[in-house]
């Protein structure tokens, strides 16, 4: 009877327990120095929204700026207006004309000649023998003086005077 | 007398938000970051979080006096940041959780071994945490900060506060059966 009587005590304590680590861990401090950080943050969004070009929103807010927005819008219109019609002036199409032409190819397909170069073939790769081959009964030099001389002294059919 | 034009009233106008925004970060960064830990338990990421935060009201610093509780407010929005930033981030093994828990917490005249051992006790419950339904979970996270009563923190989860009532109580249960179970198996 006890047992169970404790039961939901012992539970009870269980869960207490667990909401302490909870509890322990949301009470941690903050690191010091977080409050700076985030000045410093907060710091470098406002000069990146204060350099944005023209603010457009900002400007927007107020009705007295109005007239402000229209003359720079104006301005800008003539800028660009401008800045074509200048471009406009500097390229007319008559002045191709002016066209420097191209110098015609001297030989005869043009490019460069080939200055009598004859050109060679490579040499093509003899076959590769994948095993020793007999010695072919080549004359050596002294067999071929040998020979030469026996066709010379051999009698031939002689002149007649 | 000099009426003054409309764009020095909106130039008053944004020194008195950006004074109002300094004040509050004085006041309520350290209190944002407990929030944020508690559900990240990672400084860098909890601060991170929190300067996010400060960062969104510094994007609509031009409607802080329409809001009625700066810090229920504020802690809503680092609610939601540390939320999402949790949804997105990977699950980290529980033994990270174990040592940054070892790391952070306080020492109190402990040992090392006994330092260990309540971490480990620790890291064992918030794991049981996380395995609470999502709703149960929050209310649970939340009401341990002695500083929110219930009904700020319906206001933070945009709830009623008879259903936070009825969520920490749910929660509670959930928690004791958990731990029951993994006592028992033990």
């Amino acid at each position: 009877m006890s047992r169970e009587m404790d039961k939901p005590i012992e539970r009870d304590s269980a869960v207490m327990h667990a909401e302490g680590t909870l509890r322990l861990i949301a009470s941690l401090p903050a690191p010091a120095g977080i409050e700076d950080r985030v000045h410093a943050t907060l710091a470098l969004a406002r000069i990146r929204k204060a350099g944005r070009v023209l603010a457009w929103p900002a400007a927007g807010k107020g009705s007295a700026n109005a007239w402000l927005r229209s003359v720079a819008a104006a301005m800008i219109a003539v800028v660009v207006m401008g800045g074509g019609y200048g471009v406009f002036l500097r390229v007319q199409p008559w002045q191709t004309q002016r066209a420097i032409p191209m110098p015609v190819p001297r030989g005869p397909a043009g490019g460069f000649g080939s200055a009598g170069a004859v050109r060679t073939p490579q040499t093509v790769n003899g076959p590769v023998l994948t095993h020793s081959v007999k010695a072919q009964a080549t004359p050596d030099k002294a067999e071929k003086k040998a020979a030469e001389v026996q066709i010379a002294n051999k009698p031939g059919p002689q002149k007649k005077h | 007398m000099e009426i003054p034009t409309s764009a020095a009233t909106d130039e008053v106008r944004n020194q008195a938000d950006e004074a109002t925004l300094a004040a509050l970060v004085d006041q309520y960064a350290g209190a944002l970051y407990r929030v944020a830990f508690s559900v990240l338990r990672n400084p860098a990421d909890a601060e991170d979080a929190v300067q996010e935060a400060f960062l969104r009201v510094f994007r609509h610093r031009d409607t802080l006096d329409e809001v009625r509780d700066h810090r229920v407010w504020l802690i809503r929005i680092v609610w939601n940041i540390v939320l999402d930033r949790k949804r997105r981030a990977k699950t980290r093994p529980e033994t990270d959780d174990v040592e940054e828990l070892a790391r952070v917490l306080p020492s109190n005249g402990l040992s090392a071994e006994q330092m260990a051992a309540a971490a480990q006790h620790h890291a064992h419950v918030l794991a049981c945490v996380e395995q609470l339904p999502q709703k149960e979970r929050e209310v649970l996270q939340l009401s341990a900060f002695e500083e929110l009563s219930s009904v700020e923190i319906a206001a933070v989860l945009g709830v009623t506060e008879s259903s936070v009532r009825s969520r920490l109580f749910r929660a509670r249960n959930l928690m004791a059966g958990l731990l029951n179970h993994s006592r028992s198996q033990r």
